[in-house]
């Protein structure tokens, strides 16, 4: 179900973004940076579905604290000559990275775990 | 919390991550087009290379052809007296006209930008050749009696424009740059006076522009090296 919703939402965006207008150059940097943490936030709230901690509130202000911090970031950086925008990215795939492991782990044990379970109801059965 | 929240939390969350990046995707597009403009610039100039080239090529070809119609009219009217006076009436119109090479006793002058001028020289714009100067130049050649002028194997003719194009001067539609060769046909010691005290290329000379003068017996003008086209004219009756 949530695999579902997650395959739906993508549509929907697709078919929105291409209806949408485009934004001036300028300011595609922090549309690119906020992109990135939304990105990390939806890993995150998979990986947590999965952990079964999930929560409402700490996603949700996950998803606009992180973008809004990031693009505030982007924009200091701007001010100062600094690529500090190259830091949150950085932080954020490593954290993708982390998440993905989670979600990966989840599912090599599920499936281990699975064939066990199996073996063991074979030879019972036997 | 149940697990259709979180389903359509995320279902949102995704929505909004893929028209983001949708939206970005189609604005760097976008933009990538603009700056292709330029390299649409560095293809527009190439073929422009390109039709040079071929224009080149079709001139040379024109020639070849324009000899091989010579051959053929000298062989047939070798035999015709009507047709010999005929022949030799065309080849001196085509010659007034500036459409064959032509070799004579004559002058050829030098003009070049000063070697030392720089950018702190007050009077920098008197150190360099202009293309008035050139409609001068020309100009009292053609007041001595000068037959036939080019400039820089550019051709005269009554058609020709001399005009300035930036850093360099445009004769015949074509760029041309110092120094300036301009050789002329006609009485030698009548073009020469063109050197006379007080004339305009003493006066250039007095400004630091580089003149040199050769009186020669053999001065060659090339021919005018494109078509000469009518349209509009026509003869009154």
């Amino acid at each position: 179900m949530i695999i579902g919703a997650i395959v739906l939402g993508c549509l929907i965006g697709v078919i929105l973004g291409v209806n949408a207008p485009i934004i001036s150059y300028t300011y595609s940097g922090y549309l690119a940076i906020a992109i990135i943490a939304a990105l990390d936030s939806i890993f995150g709230g998979i990986s947590a579905t999965l952990k079964g901690n999930f929560d409402f509130k700490v996603f949700v202000s996950g998803f606009f604290g992180n973008a809004i911090l990031s693009m505030l970031l982007t924009y200091l950086g701007d001010k100062l000559n600094v690529d500090i925008y190259l830091a949150a990215i950085v932080v954020f795939v490593n954290r993708m990275f982390l998440n993905l492991t989670i979600i990966r782990k989840y599912y090599i044990e599920k499936i281990w775990t699975e064939k066990k379970v199996k073996s063991t109801n074979k030879s019972k059965s036997e | 919390m149940d697990k259709k929240q979180i389903a359509i939390t995320l279902g949102v969350m995704c929505i909004l991550l893929t028209s983001g990046i949708i939206i970005q995707i189609n604005t760097t597009k976008k933009n990538t087009i603009s700056n292709n403009i330029r390299t649409s610039n560095n293809d527009l100039r190439d073929e422009v290379l390109q039709w040079k080239e071929k224009y080149e090529k079709i001139y040379a070809e024109l020639q070849s052809s324009e000899n091989r119609l010579e051959e053929v009219r000298q062989q047939a009217t070798q035999n015709n007296n009507d047709f010999t006076e005929i022949e030799q009436e065309l080849k001196s119109a085509n010659s007034l006209l500036g459409l064959t090479e032509l070799t004579g006793e004559g002058i050829v002058i030098t003009v070049a930008d000063n070697n030392n001028a720089s950018v702190k020289d007050k009077n920098l714009s008197d150190e360099l050749v202009h293309n008035t100067d050139l409609i001068e130049i020309v100009n009292e050649l053609k007041n001595s009696g000068a037959e036939a002028i080019a400039i820089n194997g550019q051709r005269v003719l009554s058609t020709t424009s001399i005009d300035c194009v930036g850093a360099v001067i445009s004769v015949n539609g074509e760029k041309i740059n110092s120094p300036f060769v301009i050789s002329a046909i006609g009485n030698k010691e009548l073009l020469n006076g063109i050197t006379r005290p007080g004339s305009y290329i003493g006066i250039m000379e007095e400004d630091g522009v580089e003149i040199k003068i050769e009186k020669s017996d053999e001065v060659t003008i090339p021919k005018y090296n494109k078509v000469l086209n009518a349209k509009y004219m026509t003869i009154k009756k």
